[in-house]
Order: C-alpha cells, then structure tokens, then sequence
C-alpha cells in the first residue's frame, strides 16, 4: 500500500495504524497511550494529525493507512496543539525537575535519592531514564508548564506483594487496564471515577491481592511511567546488562530480558520479542528470578559427609570421593534420578554418564508420567505415532476449546493468554475441573462435573458424539471395532452419574464438532487426578470423534527435552522396562540425585549423590552435595511445551563454586576413568545432543544461532481409535481420587519460599 | 365502549406531578363521581401539555378550555360551575402578563399559538398508558404501512427526502446513517434509542417518552425494518422513573397487541425492544459511550471511524438515534416526506421541540418549526422576561453550546445559523437570561458542569476543561489578569480541537461565545474587578442605604450569619468583615423601601473599607 507521510511517500505492508506506519518510516509522532499488542484507544491525544480530505485532526493511533492517503503530521499548529496536551498532561504529573534550575547538573552529579516518599519530579522518581513521558517531554523541548499543578491525593500503595502503586504520576494512558482485561483476561485494574478524579483502582479499592489478581506484572511493564513498579527494583542501582534467557521456571519457555549489575541479577521482565510471550510473562517469570537465583538456601560450595556431618570441601576432594564411593556398586545398584528441568545439555551427559560410566540401571525422572508420554504411549498402541509438537498461538485461532483440568492462569498462564485471545475472536471455551468459571461470562461454557468423573464424562460425550449424525472420522481406521466396543456404555447411566441433562450433553457434543479449529487441551494433572486411568486413550478417541486436536500441557522447563533424550536413552538401562522408571526388583544401593530443583528422600539407599542448586533439610541427608548452577547463569538448551527447541544464555556467571551439570557431571566420569567426557564448552555438548538424539536435527550446526527449532515431531502411520477391552471403558474407574495439590507453584522449588507468592500462592486465582 | 360528554385532561408530566396534578385528578374523579357525573365525564391523566410554568394544568374537552394552577381546592367550585351549570370558570383560566382578561381557549393562549405540533402532536390529548389512544389518533398505521408495504430501501429514501436530521445534538442525516447502517454485510444489526438525556435545563426527550412513548415504538419499529434489525433498545437514564414505566407499559402492551415481538402484524418480521437504564453518566449520551454501556462496559467514548452504523454494539452495525429523532419517524412515513420537508429551513427540516427554562414568563416545552426567529420563542411563546428585567442572552445547546446575546435576536433557528453564532442546536434547551446574570459566572457554571461530567479518558478534555474552569474561578473571584483571557482562548482551542468525543470537542462553546459577545464583561471583572452583573461574591458590597432603611428588622433576621446590626426603627449596619454575601437580606428588603443595596467595583470596595455612603447608587 502507498501513501505519503509529510510528502514521503511511502510503502507499508498490512494494515498498519498511521502511527506504525510513520514509526516504520522514521518519523517521530509523539504517543502515550498507544502500546503495541494493545487495541487502540486514543486516550492521550498527542498522536493526532491532519488527513488531506478528513474534517478535523485524526489521531494517528487509532486511524488505519489506506491507499493514497496524504497524512501531514507535523505543521505548526499541530506542533501547538501538541505542546498545549502535553503542558496539561504534565499539570497532573509532578515535573519539579522540568523548571528546576540545576537539572543540568543534577543529572550528571546527583546519586539517586530515590528512596524519598514522595516524587515531586524526575531525579527522585524510579522510572527516571525510564519513563516514557520524561522521553516524550525531551523530544518536544517542553521545559514550562504554564498551569498550576495537581496532585492526585494518596499515598503510595505498599499493600500488595511484589508491585507499588503511585496514582500521583498516572497519567491515565489506560494501558495497565487494558492489558488487565484484553491480553491477561483479568479484569483486575480498572478506572475508579471519573472526570479530574479518575484514578486506577480496583474494584471497591481492594488490594490487588483480593480482587484475583495474577500478579503477572504485565500492568508494570507497559507503564509509561513510574506510577505502576516493582517494589524489589524500584531503588536499585541501574541495570548494567540486559540478557535474554529462557525462563526455566515452567514449562513454557518464556524469553526473559534478565537485568544484572555487577554478577548480581536484578530482576528480569518479559522479552517481546519473546517468540512463546511476546512480551507477556508471569508471576515466576516476572518478579521470582531475583529470588530464585540470590535465595538463602542456595547451594554454592560441594559438601561432603564426614562422620555423619557435613562439611564444605573443595571440588577436587569432592569428586575424587565420591567418585572413590561409586566405584564400588557393581552395574544395576545405582539409579539414577533426573529432574525436568534440567538442560538438554545436562540430561544428555547424565544419561551418558548413567549408562556408559555408572551402569546404572534406569534414569528416572517425572517425563514418564508425563501428559505427553502417555498421550504417545495411548496412540502407540494402535500402531499411532501421534504428532506431540503444537503452537500456542493456534490455541489462540481456535474456534472452541475444550479444556480438561488445567487451571491455566496459574499452571500455564501464556496458553491461557491464548485462550483469552480466542475468547476475545468469539471461540466457545468448554471447560471441566479447575478452570470452571474462569473464563464466565462470554463463550465460556461450564459444565460442573462433579469431582472424579472426568473419566465417565469422556465416556458419555464420546457416546454423544457416536450417536450425533455427521460424525467426520467414520473412516479412520479402527472406527468400526471401535464403536462396537462402546455398543455396551450406557450413556444414560453415566448421565445420571454425571448430573447432567441429555440436551446438554448433546449440546456440548454439537459444540466439540461445531466451529473448527478444536484445540483439546489437557495436562498431567487431568490424568493423575486418579478419575482417568483411561484419559489417554479416551482422548484419542475423542479427538478422532470430533476431528480436534490434542494439546498435552506439562510442567517442568525441559519436560519435553527429557522425554526425547531418555527415549534414546531408554533401550540401554537393564531396569527401564515398564512405564515408570522405577523398576521392580530390589532397592537400589546407591542414588545418584541430579537437576536445580532436585529433592531428595530421606533413607532411600546407603549412598546417595546430591547435585542440585538448593539444599533442604533433606538434601542436608545426602553423603555429597555437589552445588549446579541455575539455569540463570549457565547456558542451556531447553524444549518447551510446543517442542520449540530454545537456546539460552547466561545472564551472570556461576553463584560461589556452582558449576553446570554437564560440567560436574564430566569431571566426575573423567574421575571414575571414563574417556568420552571430555566436554569443554556446552556447545560441543550441545553437538553431541544434536548427534546422538535425532529430534534435536534441528539444532543445526555447532555455533549457528538457531531461528524457529521443534524437535522432529513425524507423525506415525496412520490415525487410528485406540479400542481398550469394552469392559474397562463402560465401568466408570473407581480408582483412588487423589486431591489436586493447590501449590501448584511446587515446580518453582525455591523460590516458592519468596514470602510475597506465599501471599500469591493458594489462593484462588483467576 | 361508553362515551363521555365531556373529557378531563389533567396533565400528568413530571413538572405538573411535581406540583400535585395526581392528588387533583383524584379529587376531580372524587367530584364527579359525588355529583354523578360519572358515566358521562371522564377524568385522563395525559402526558406533558408542555406549559409547565402553569402546573397543575387541566383541559376540558371538548371545549377546549385551558384550566391552570388549580388546587384540590378549587375542585368542587369548578365542577360544580363548570361541568354542572356549564359555566367556565374564569377565576381559574390563563390571564397573560401584562394582561387582565383571561383567555379561555387553550388554542387562543400565545404559548400554543406558534407552536407546530409533529412529535408532541398526542401530547396532553391522550393517556399514554394505553395503546388504544395512541392507536385511535392513526397510531402504529405508519409502521403496518412500512412492514406490510415498503422495502427497506424505500424506507430509507422516504426518511432521506424528509431531510430529518439527528435531534440530539450534531444533526447528522438520518436517511444518511440508516443507509449506510442498511448496507454493511454483518449481522445481526442493533437499533438503539438514546434517551440519555443530560443536560441541564433540558426535559424534550423525557417528555415524549412519558407522554408518547408508542411514537418511539413505531419509529424504532420502521427503523428496524429499514436497516434489518431483530432486537433494539432504549436507553433511559435511571433519573427518569415515570419515563421508564410509561416505556415499558408501552413494549407490554404493544407485545400483546403482536406489535412487537414475532412475525409483527402478520407480515413476518421480527423484532423486539429491550429497556436499559442509564446509570447517571452524563457522557452516556455521547453515542459510542452509550453503546459501551449497554455492554456492560465503562462508559468511555471511542474514537470514530468506525461509526456505531458500521462498528456499534458487540461490533455489530447499529444505529442509534435520539427520541425525539425516533418520534418523527412515523409521521414521516404516514404523512410523507414532501409534507415534512415543506416545514422548516432549506438545510434544517421539520420542527425541534425546546425546552424554554430560566428568566422567562412561560417555562416549558415548546415545538416549533426549524427557521423560527428566536425572538419568537422567546417573546411571542415563551411571553418574555418576569419583572420587566431586560434580556441578555440565551444558552442554546445545554452545557456544550453558546451563549446567543439580545443583538441576534432575530437568528432564525437551524442547525448551521446556530454553529454560526457559536451555540449548537444540541438537544434543544434554551436557558434565557436577563440583566442579572453574570456571563463569566455562568460560562464557569457550564464548565464546571462538563468538567465534573468529563469522562476522564483524554487528557485535554480531563485536565484542560478543569484548567479553564480554574482561569474563570479566579476571574470572577476578581483575582484574574489579561493573561488568563489569552489562556483561556488557547485552552478553548486545544480542549476543542483535541477531544476525543462530543462532549470535550464542544466543552469550551460557552467560554468561547461568553468571550465573542461579553469580553467587556471579562474585561469589566479583571481590569475593573467589577462585576456588572453583581453576580460574583467576591466583586459585590451588600450596603443599607441609611436614608432608607426604616429599621423594620427584616434583614437582620434572615441573615444566616448575624453580620447585621441594628433595632426596631433604627437604621441597620452590615457587617462587612463578618458578611458572606448570600443576598438574604437583599431578597427581603421590601420593595418599596429598597434599603439594601449591591455594589460592585471601586464603590463596593470603598463601602466594605467603611466609606461614607454614595450620593448615586
């Protein structure tokens, strides 16, 4: 499209705003209110320009280009107009610094005494060098406000955990409410009165704590000034690096801008160039780094037990005594326990480590419960390779979503940003468990199953679908064997058990078949929940039925990594058999526990090896406590839920003596007499993984900056039901009913201890 | 059904209720029925007559005789005289200012006279709780006309060839925006009535709906079917509880009747119309914030393009037009577009009802045809300025317009000679004042109006509207400089062109059209520190002249703060120090004796500094 912007003429691509039009061709429009990833609001008035042929001025934030429009955006009644807004929005906005005499010199000679309760200008505000308005003032040389100014009375709110709330350098651009309600869904930040009283609040003036906030810090980081902030960095000394790292506090591989000075991580905000975020994080991602890495139980000097106490010894000593200690289990005593959230890197030289080195005889770790793993292992037996990659933002296009036992806005809070999004396009959202009246009231569709009958509700709604005329996946193999075997489910029965109507049922059934994409999203706690031993396979079947989609949502940073690794792996431990793990036969003798957020179970084996990033009470049980580093100051390669395979940096160097798994993983092979541990960097690890696991092909050439990588997803033969034996499925399970564990901040090991989300963490949360 | 000789029109609109037009209707219906006068008159409570000023008022018909400010009392003796001995009770009949003779005939009394009845043409003459009356003066025939007969697009090209233009304010085509609401592809399409009636001293929209609420009914109903709309609604303010009842015995009855709901009148089409009562926003008037509203959402304006036709409600084209825009549909459709555009101005059709408020002898509602002179509504209808005070200005507009002085008396009234002088045809109030208004006082009374109404979402109009009305608070506190004059006319500017909706882009129109005709009287309040008006507390002296005063202790006892001195037949002495000029004593100074008296200027300062009596107050 062409048009031209102060003359120039122009080409832009879409259908951009004026305002990104003129930004991508260098020309400067000032604006407060307009934040990308935000609908245009055209609040602040500063943006506006003249169109050749429109009545009056337009602002350009919320004005689309169109073909051959003649925009002028700077003439010298505009540039007046603008000042005019400017000066009354500073009316309201202490700016003491603007008419002071000594700003010039302040600037370059005055330390910040920020720590002062009141900002009455720029030097003592915590956005100063940060702050949008400050820049805006500067790039239109304002240096008078011609009007008396207004305070808005109030104090700072301190009340709520992590954010402080300054109403009196608001300038009410509206982004904190918008991003509240149309990205997060939350609805939490809202305008309280109106005219010159109108403020940010809450609902009945609520600490932010009792009105369902998620504390995702989204509020704080499109505020253009210093009126929504971090509490933890609002007095801290400038941020000297900015690195991006993949969040490993969850599953979703976030990219992180983590803030340092001086080996010393400040904190850290949502990357938007984030490929997963764009810009969005959570509570973990946005306010815990800082804690999670500078924690008081952090480990950080190898230890070693010395007549039933231990003691800090240096590395050398360390590793030549435990690796003394393990020489002396034949193969198959030791076993080894891996975590899910360690790097790919570190899981590759464990599994090697376990298998060429230790013999041991299994590597377990929480994949082979995984949602992933059993939905793979449920396709498997018919002969399925079922497709595990997907991308978040096709949840955000799909046209109906069933989601089944996640309470996403705490367990995946960016798959639920993409609910939220096709919430906002119309999509109907039907949800079971947890997420129940979460997403009220538009599109949002309950269904208030009682508790422990996830199984029976897969069951009928499968039935449902048989029985609805249209049902598209009559030629899918195995459809005829299938839907005999469910001839003898009485759907009724299950009905009565369920408390829900057969109109309903059939509703719902129209909706699953109803506007596609179908995105069926479910985790693991769906199926440990105990009601649905037979979620896998139901799900498949379910999907088929309905032509949806499967998406297994699990914990765990590196979750799938590890279950690509260890299935490499897997062929080569005597003990791997089964699906756990754990395998039968006697305990083992020694325990080899690694990963940052280990833990270690008192009195499992004579010698257990601790090496993790936090010691506990029960890690203090350990023969020899080897100090990792987190994820935050060791490069790493992680898989997130997608199987976007994401490299990370580092954002400071190792805490104390910590050192990378793979590295202490290599010097303790090297120590037992192993040859092939020779590692000197992560990248030739990081070589090896893409040489001995084939999923990571993707991982392209040692040194290449990797674009977009997924791990090798091939889907299998050919789509198939999965038939069970008919008496499994018509019995509703009666197996045990485990309760959902409300922490569901466990995986954050550590920082869960931060006494602001003990605040956050249980409650009920939207 | 009975007949009834004669018919009692008691007006039941909010200003007559307010002033007991209930307890006499019951005392009517009580006389009648003692006197047996039952099977043959009839008492009807009716919708507002619109000469308000007159309250309770009561018409007989047929003899179309205008009974006025009748009391229970004056029951028995009327119906007795009247409908008994059939003798017209002139004690109780209208007598005009200046005049001695009452004038029996409603149609003879000035007010009515020049008056062009189209929406409030069933005004005071039917019970606007029952369908049937509205049925039986040619009610719901326009809309049977329009399903039965007409395609949409003929609909839409009678209402454009009618040249009506939105009554709420901007006069924007109404034919225009149908049509283009007619040609989006979406649906479903939304119709909205806007009865967000705000603004001060205006009550046109209030009464149509209270007393003819079917009229917007069956506009809504041909607007649905000219842009294909299954559902409406109509938005009245929660501040108009008989407005909103009267409404909603309207949809029933119009249910039952199979005007409303499924296949309407057998022809097939559907529609519905739900109420929503406004909260008390003023800014819910503005269109977009309006539609935010019904959606449950804070009433924030939003910027357009896209206009509510192409982008409204849920995002779906809708069309929203005010009540009384409504309430000349079905005219419109039943009588012809040629008959409605021969009324009215070359560029403004039809009639616009005002509402005649302030110092003016009539007081109420009154509709005249576009192009009617102002001195007109205001001398011939509205009968002039009580006390022989002399004329000054007139507000048109509400809040948002101008201030029109006595040298444009005769403007004729059209939407674009308003724009002109500065005021706007807005929702059509009119508040006339006289020599005793202070014009900077009353441009910082509409500004704080819109400033405390601002809805706070753009920053020119939150802050620069309260900025203004600081500038004007110092002026008239006499604490003003030349400067604040060029602020004040830079703000206007920036708050004008700047704003996001209607009510910021309009907000300074007083400030500016008080600046255009008034300047001295800005000028008089920063050089002087006067205040000619002797309307600003700060620039006026209370004064009792001693020659006058006759120490009758009348001032000295109404003053709240006892800053008056004095005994029986002695000269009284204000207190300047302790008086807080709240014109008590000013009001009670009898006329004859005029002791106490208002300065302002150098005279008021010397008095308060305790100097000797002037010789030529």
């Amino acid at each position: 499209m062409k048009l031209r912007i102060d003359g120039l003429a122009v080409t832009v691509e879409g259908r951009p705003t004026l305002l990104e039009a003129a930004r991508a061709n260098g020309v400067f429009i000032p604006s407060l209110c307009d934040h990308p990833g935000l609908d245009p609001y055209a609040a602040c008035r500063l943006c506006l320009v003249e169109v050749k042929g429109r009545k009056g001025l337009v602002p350009a934030c919320s004005t689309t280009a169109e073909e051959d429009m003649d925009v002028i955006t700077s003439t010298p009644e505009l540039q007046a107009l603008r000042r005019g807004i400017l000066e009354l929005i500073l009316a309201e906005h202490p700016h003491a610094c603007l008419i002071c005499s000594e700003k010039p010199s302040c600037d370059d000679f005055k330390s910040t005494i920020r720590k002062t309760g009141e900002v009455t200008g720029c030097v003592l505000c915590p956005a100063n060098g940060r702050c949008e308005l400050q820049r805006v003032v500067e790039a239109m040389g304002l240096a008078l406000v011609p009007f008396p100014s207004h305070r808005r009375p109030g104090e700072v709110r301190r009340d709520d955990p992590f954010i402080d709330r300054d109403n009196s350098l608001c300038i009410l651009c509206g982004r904190c409410v918008r991003v509240c309600q149309e990205v997060r869904g939350a609805s939490v930040l809202t305008f309280v009165s109106r005219g010159s009283g109108t403020v940010i609040g809450t609902a009945l003036d609520r600490r932010l704590l009792d009105s369902g906030c998620q504390f995702c810090g989204a509020c704080v980081d499109v505020c253009p000034t210093g009126s929504l902030t971090e509490r933890a960095v609002r007095y801290e000394r400038p941020v000297e690096t900015e690195t991006k790292v993949v969040c490993p506090l969850c599953g979703q591989g976030c990219g992180l801008l983590v803030k340092s000075r001086e080996g010393r991580v400040l904190g850290a905000a949502p990357d938007p160039e984030g490929p997963v975020n764009r810009g969005q994080a959570c509570v973990r991602g946005r306010f815990l780094v800082k804690a999670a890495v500078h924690h008081p139980r952090r480990l950080l000097q190898p230890m070693i037990r010395d007549n039933g106490s231990l003691r800090k010894a240096s590395w050398e000593e360390t590793l030549e005594a435990a690796a003394a200690r393990l020489a002396g289990y034949r193969p198959g005593e030791i076993a080894v326990e891996a975590s899910a959230d360690s790097s790919c890197e570190d899981l590759l030289v464990l599994h090697r480590f376990a298998s060429e080195t230790l013999k041991a005889r299994s590597v377990s770790g929480p994949w082979s419960e995984s949602a992933a793993a059993r939905l793979s292992e449920a396709a498997w037996g018919a002969g399925w390779t079922i497709p595990l990659n997907s991308r978040l933002s096709d949840i955000g296009r799909a046209g109906t979503i069933l989601l089944l036992g996640e309470n996403l806005p705490l367990t995946q809070p960016l798959v639920n940003l993409e609910v939220v999004r096709a919430l906002r396009k119309g999509a109907r959202v039907i949800s079971v468990g947890p997420a129940d009246g979460h997403y009220s009231p538009s599109g949002a569709v309950d269904l208030g199953i009682p508790a422990g009958k996830d199984d029976l509700l897969l069951s009928a709604l499968t039935a449902s679908l048989l029985e609805s005329p249209g049902t598209p996946a009559t030629r899918t193999r195995g459809f005829g064997e299938f839907k005999t075997s469910f001839g003898k489910f009485d759907n009724a029965k299950a009905r009565r058990a369920l408390g829900i109507s057969k109109e309903r049922l059939l509703e719902i059934a129209r909706l699953l078949t109803g506007v596609k994409p179908l995105m069926i999203l479910f985790g693991t706690d769906f199926l440990k929940a105990g009601s649905c031993p037979e979620g896998p396979t139901s799900l498949v079947n379910l999907a088929l039925l309905a032509g949806g989609r499967l998406v297994p949502l699990d914990g765990g940073a590196n979750l799938r990594g590890a279950l690509a690794i260890a299935s490499v792996f897997a062929a080569r431990f005597p003990g791997a058999a089964g699906r756990s793990g754990a395998s039968a036969g006697p305990a083992p003798r020694a325990l080899y526990i690694a990963g940052p957020s280990a833990k270690v179970r008192p009195g499992e084996a004579e010698l257990v090896i601790f090496q993790g990033s936090y010691t506990d009470e029960q890690a203090e049980a350990a023969d020899f406590l080897l100090p990792e580093t987190t994820a935050f100051e060791a490069a790493g390669t992680t898989v997130n839920v997608e199987g976007r395979i994401q490299v990370s940096g580092a954002a400071i160097g190792p805490l104390g003596a910590a050192r990378p798994g793979w590295s202490i993983l290599s010097l303790l092979a090297t120590k037992l007499g192993a040859s092939g541990f020779r590692y000197h960097s992560v990248e030739e690890v990081r070589a090896d993984l893409a040489r001995t696991a084939l999923a990571f092909k993707a991982l392209g050439p040692v040194g290449g900056e990797p674009g977009e990588a997924f791990l090798e997803d091939d889907a299998g033969g050919a789509e198939a039901f999965v038939v069970a034996g008919t008496d499994r499925i018509s019995k509703p399970a009666r197996g045990p009913v485990v309760s959902r564990d409300p922490d569901i901040y466990k995986s954050l090991n550590l920082a869960r201890e931060h006494k602001s989300l003990k605040l956050v963490r249980g409650r009920s949360c939207r | 059904m009975p007949t009834y000789r004669t018919h009692l029109l008691v007006c039941a609109g909010t200003g007559c209720v307010s002033c007991g037009a209930f307890t006499v209707k019951e005392a009517l219906e009580k006389e009648v029925a003692r006197r047996g006068l039952q099977n043959e008159v009839l008492v009807i409570a009716t919708g507002c007559n619109g000469f308000c000023e007159r309250g309770p008022i009561l018409m007989v018909h047929p003899d179309g005789i205008f009974y006025q400010r009748l009391t229970v009392a004056d029951v028995p003796f009327l119906v007795e005289e009247h409908l008994l001995k059939g003798r017209p009770v002139r004690k109780f009949m209208y007598v005009p200012p200046a005049a001695v003779a009452p004038v029996p005939k409603m149609a003879d009394i000035e007010f009515f006279k020049h008056q062009r009845l189209i929406v409030l043409r069933n005004r005071g003459r039917i019970d606007p709780e029952k369908i049937e009356e509205y049925i039986a003066y040619d009610g719901y025939e326009a809309a049977a006309n329009a399903l039965a007969n007409m395609t949409p697009e003929a609909i839409v090209a009678e209402i454009s060839a009618a040249g009506l233009r939105g009554r709420g304010g901007a006069g924007f085509p109404t034919g225009r925006k149908w049509d283009l609401c007619r040609r989006q592809p979406s649906a479903p399409k939304y119709l909205i009535c806007n009865g967000d009636e705000g603004d001060p001293g205006a009550f046109m929209d209030r009464s149509v709906l209270e007393a003819d609420p079917h009229a917007v009914l069956e506009g809504m109903i041909i607007g649905a079917k000219a842009i294909g709309a299954a559902r409406g609604f109509i938005y009245i303010r929660d501040e108009y509880p008989l407005a909103v009842s009267r409404i909603g015995i309207a949809l029933e009855q119009a249910r039952e009747m199979g005007l409303l709901g499924k296949d309407i009148l057998g022809t097939g089409f559907d529609f519905d119309l739900e109420i929503v009562r406004g909260a008390g926003a003023f800014v819910s008037g503005e269109e977009t914030a309006l539609i935010a509203s019904i959606e449950g959402q804070r009433a924030y304006p939003r910027q357009r393009p896209p206009y509510p036709a192409q982008h409204g409600l849920w995002g779906q084209p809708t069309v929203i037009n005010n009540v009384e825009t409504w309430a000349n549909v079905a005219s419109i459709i039943r009588r012809g577009s040629a008959w409605f555009s021969s009324l009215g101005t070359e560029t403004s059709k039809g009639t616009k009802i005002f509402s005649l408020v302030g110092k003016i002898n009539n007081t109420g509602l009154v509709e005249v045809p576009m192009g009617i002179r102002l001195r007109d509504i205001v001398f011939a209808i509205g009968g002039g300025i009580p006390k022989g005070r002399e004329f000054k200005a007139v507000q048109i507009g509400g809040p948002s317009g101008g201030c029109i002085p006595k040298e444009l008396l005769d403007l004729p009234i059209d939407y674009e000679s308003l724009t002109q002088a500065g005021a706007m045809m807005g929702s059509g109030g009119m508040i006339v004042m006289d020599e005793d208004t202070c014009m900077v006082d009353i441009a910082l009374y509409f500004l704080r109006f819109t400033q405390e109404e601002s809805c706070g979402k753009c920053s020119p109009c939150r802050i620069g509207t309260r900025q203004m009305a600081e500038i004007l608070a110092r002026i008239t506190a006499g604490e003003g400089t030349l400067e604040d004059i060029k602020k004040l006319e830079t703000l206007a500017l920036t708050v004008k062109q700047g704003s996001l909706c209607g009510l910021g882009q309009t907000a300074p129109n007083p400030v500016l059209s008080t600046l255009r005709y008034f300047r001295n009287e800005y000028l008089a309040h920063i050089v002087d520190r006067t205040c000619p008006a002797r309307v600003c507390k700060n620039l006026i002296t209370y004064f009792i002249d001693p020659e006058k005063c006759v120490g009758c202790l009348l001032c000295l006892k109404s003053c709240p703060v006892n800053a008056i001195s004095g005994e029986r037949k002695k000269v009284h002495v204000i207190d300047q120090a302790a008086c807080i000029k709240c014109g008590a004593c000013f009001n009670v100074c009898p006329a004859k004796i005029q002791a106490v008296t208002k300065y302002t200027g150098e005279r008021g300062r010397a008095l308060r500094g305790g100097a000797a009596v002037p010789k030529d107050a």
